[in-house]
């Protein structure tokens, strides 16, 4: 009786000494500072080429915030998340936001362009002696740019597939177009196109632009 | 005591409307008149290799190997052409363009795709923050190789050509086109 005792004493002590252990080698690690990773060299594959004509007029530049988040649903579930958080030496997390299973936060800065495709000579123009008709497509959203270099992950708490990562930028990407439809830039994009044009044009006839 | 408490608020009140300018600089997101012609678009793709071995106190390592694509548009600023840069004699007229530039550049998020990943012993796993930063790694890369994918040689016989064709439907015999040497406009 008294040896199984010792044995389990020593097993306990040996299990704290493990996990002490652990601890020390999860402090020496700390976080990885993502500064720290070097980029191997790889090739550039070049997948296309193509020939376009795109006059881009207005460029909008946003800033949104995109976020998701987990909260645990019972007590137990909160428990048990706060040690795994200290387990994984987050004590921050683990002590005040102890209801919050997982969060990820995206600022992510991008720009429109707001313009007209011109490819293929999608346009027209007509003259006479004294009047220059031009004939223009619609403006529309030509491209909605964002880039990593403009991404900061503001906040990740727990553990984040790419897939929600992919799902918050398509979401602030989204964000952008509305607001883009929203300040109805097609018709400032237009009369941007026409100020353009006139420059362009060194004639003394009237100029007249139509979009359509 | 009532003089300490004056300096107190006089001092909070500063470090907050201070804290308030800076949040003021910093809005700097609007909406910008351009004039950008974009003449050419290449899709590039890469692989971004990391192999962070760690110190010699970390125990194990970690690898990644993320694929990615980039669509890059390159042109010319139309805004850019001076008055001086078109110039008309008779039925010819010669214009100046300026140098070829990016105009756009961007990694859509649903072309990225984590082909591998191994992280070993002790260490910790790639963070969505980590990930973020090897994308901006390969974003630099890629904007950095671009000039051997010869996108400006592609942007500018196109703006040639689409700029000659704009200038001979306005009526124009004979339009020469020409690009800055320099980039000092």
């Amino acid at each position: 009786m008294k040896s199984s005792l010792r044995f389990l004493k020593n097993l306990v002590a040996l299990l704290f000494i493990g996990f002490m252990g652990f601890l020390f080698f999860r402090a020496c690690e700390d976080r990885p500072s993502p500064q720290a990773l070097t980029l191997e060299e790889t090739p550039l594959h070049i997948e296309s080429v193509k020939k376009i004509a795109e006059v881009a007029t207005i460029s909008y530049k946003d800033e949104v915030v995109v976020d998701t988040v987990e909260y645990y649903a019972t007590s137990d579930q909160v428990f048990l998340g706060s040690l795994e958080k200290m387990s994984r030496l987050d004590f921050e997390n683990a002590t005040r936001n102890f209801h919050v299973k997982r969060r990820l936060t995206l600022l992510v800065k991008g720009e429109a362009k707001i313009g007209f495709d011109l490819t293929d000579n999608n346009y027209r123009i007509a003259q006479n002696n004294d009047t220059i008709w031009i004939n223009f497509p619609k403006a529309k959203l030509l491209d909605v740019s964002l880039n990593p270099s403009q991404t900061e992950v503001f906040q990740e708490d727990g553990k984040w597939h790419d897939y929600t990562r992919k799902q918050l930028l398509n979401k602030a990407k989204l964000k952008i177009e509305k607001d883009v439809a929203f300040a109805n830039l097609f018709l400032k994009a237009e009369t941007s196109m026409s100020v353009l044009i006139s420059k362009l044009i060194r004639d003394k006839r009237k100029v007249l632009i139509y979009y359509e | 005591m009532k003089h300490i408490f004056h300096l107190f608020f006089l001092a909070v009140l500063f470090h907050s409307c201070s804290g308030e300018n800076k949040l003021r600089n910093a809005e700097v997101y609007a909406i910008r008149d351009i004039g950008e012609l974009s003449t050419t678009e290449f899709i590039v793709s890469k692989v971004l290799k990391i192999n962070d071995e760690g110190e010699w106190y970390k125990l194990g390592d970690r690898k990644i190997l993320i694929s990615c694509k980039a669509k890059v548009k390159a042109g010319i600023d139309l805004s850019n052409i001076r008055k001086e840069d078109i110039k008309i004699k008779g039925n010819t007229l010669t214009v100046i363009l300026p140098r070829p530039k990016i105009t756009t550049f961007s990694m859509d998020p649903n072309s990225v795709k984590t082909e591998m990943t191994n992280v070993s012993g002790l260490r910790y796993s790639f963070s969505q923050e980590e990930k973020n930063e090897i994308l901006r790694l390969g974003e630099k890369s890629i904007r950095n190789a671009l000039n051997e994918t010869g996108i400006y040689e592609e942007a500018v016989a196109n703006a040639v050509s689409f700029v000659r064709e704009f200038y001979t439907q306005m009526g124009f015999d004979k339009v020469n086109v020409e690009i800055i040497e320099n980039n000092e406009k």
